[in-house]
């Protein structure tokens, strides 16, 4: 009779010790997925990576697939900007096709500077190097400072301004 | 005339005798009473066993089937290590989980941290606008201001640019102001930031009065010593090459 007991009492413990572990465990996963500042953290990361592939997105442009091109611009901004380009598309269409350039954007860094997580509105500073190729000649590399606003549509996070910062004398 | 000499003393022995046997008799109805209340106490427990059909000795109905008292002894045992290996097991789930939520949001403090964050962005904004601005007439102002705000890396870096500055700047007669205009923490962990910078970079020549502006950008790798930011390496983005002699 002692050998089941003494099993029993082990069996106990060590339940008692899973039970606790489990608790533990059950309430880190909890805080962790109701963390306010973990939760605020990946909507910074996610508001970069939105932010950083919109301004590629805009600032890429091949007058061979313009059409694409400028569809993708679109669709990475929102609000007024978004506006201003289904208005301006025609335009940008015609002025490319003149042009025949292509237009590549390579991402040098990027930091989020303000994020209103409950508004959905969010500000950053990207930069930027420009790699214009005309028909005819050299490839031209120019950096480029940007400054842009992001607000939240749904679940993604879209460019609803974006401009360079002016080299002013301040 | 004994009787009265007799009497009396009889009667103390009596009355000693009385008293004797209240308190003896006072004595034991006190253990008396307990031992009753045992006893009938065993017979309520003897009552309920006799009821249940069975001797108070032998507990054991299940002498008729010889194999479940084994089971019965066992059992407890089985379920509590059942149990104990379904909450280990949820145990190991509930951790991968919360695993999994932080390595999601990563270290990176920026803008979570919001004192930190503005900390660390004002204190490197100021530390540029510092190491940059200078007065070709008191250039050691500027590079002795430096050695409190550099660090590693970032003491060779700027050596090198002000070794040049001091060969131009005298003969220009340059004033250069750097303003940082826009600034983002990008990365901040722990005693480590990086801090992406635009800066306006105005240069007057006194000798030509003629003023230039540029707009300039860069990251600044920062790390935390007793409380204040330090530069420890300034990204141009031109790649390692550029800074490649600064180790």
């Amino acid at each position: 009779m002692t050998r089941p007991r003494s099993l029993v009492l082990v069996a106990l413990v060590l339940a008692l010790v899973a039970a606790g572990a489990a608790g533990w465990t059950g309430w880190s996963w909890w805080s962790a997925a109701h963390d306010d500042s973990l939760r605020y953290s990946q909507t910074r990361d996610e508001v970069l990576r939105s932010a950083q592939q919109a301004v590629q997105n805009l600032n890429t442009l091949d007058y061979r697939t313009a059409e694409s091109g400028v569809d993708l611009w679109v669709e990475s901004t929102t609000g007024t900007l978004r506006d201003q380009l289904t208005q301006g598309r025609q335009n940008f269409l015609t002025q490319i096709r003149k042009a025949k350039t292509v237009t590549t954007a390579k991402i040098l860094d990027g930091a989020v500077t303000e994020l209103d997580d409950r508004a959905g509105k969010a500000s950053v500073i990207v930069a930027i190097e420009l790699t214009v190729t005309p028909a005819a000649g050299r490839p031209t590399t120019k950096r480029e400072r940007l400054a842009g606003q992001l607000t939240r549509t749904g679940s993604t996070w879209k460019l609803s301004s974006i401009g360079q910062v002016p080299v002013s004398a301040a | 005339m004994p009787t009265p000499t007799s009497e009396p003393p009889s009667r103390t022995v009596a009355r000693r005798l009385t008293r004797r046997r209240t308190l003896v008799d006072r004595t034991p109805p006190a253990p008396a009473d307990s031992s009753a209340a045992d006893s009938s106490a065993a017979d309520f427990s003897s009552a309920d066993f006799s009821s249940a059909g069975s001797s108070p000795g032998d507990q054991s109905p299940p002498r008729a089937q010889p194999l479940s008292p084994a089971r019965r002894a066992w059992l407890p045992a089985l379920i509590l290590g059942v149990c104990a290996v379904l909450l280990g097991g949820l145990a190991v789930w509930f951790a991968q989980q919360a695993h999994q939520v932080r390595a999601a949001a990563g270290t990176n403090t920026a803008l979570t941290d919001n004192a930190a964050t503005s900390e660390a962005n004002g204190q490197v904004a100021t530390a540029v606008n510092t190491l940059f601005s200078y007065h070709y007439n008191d250039l050691d102002k500027t590079q002795q201001a430096a050695r409190t705000l550099l660090t590693g890396k970032a003491v060779c870096q700027y050596d090198q640019l002000f070794a040049v500055v001091r060969q131009h700047a005298p003969q220009q007669r340059l004033v250069v102001t750097v303003t940082v205009t826009n600034s983002g923490v990008e990365m901040l962990t722990g005693n480590r930031a990086r801090v992406l910078v635009f800066a306006t970079q105005s240069d007057t020549s006194t000798a030509t009065k003629q003023t230039a502006t540029a707009g300039a950008m860069f990251a600044v790798d920062a790390v935390r010593r007793d409380g204040s930011w330090k530069v420890e390496n300034i990204d141009t983005f031109n790649g390692e090459s550029q800074t490649s002699s600064c180790g």
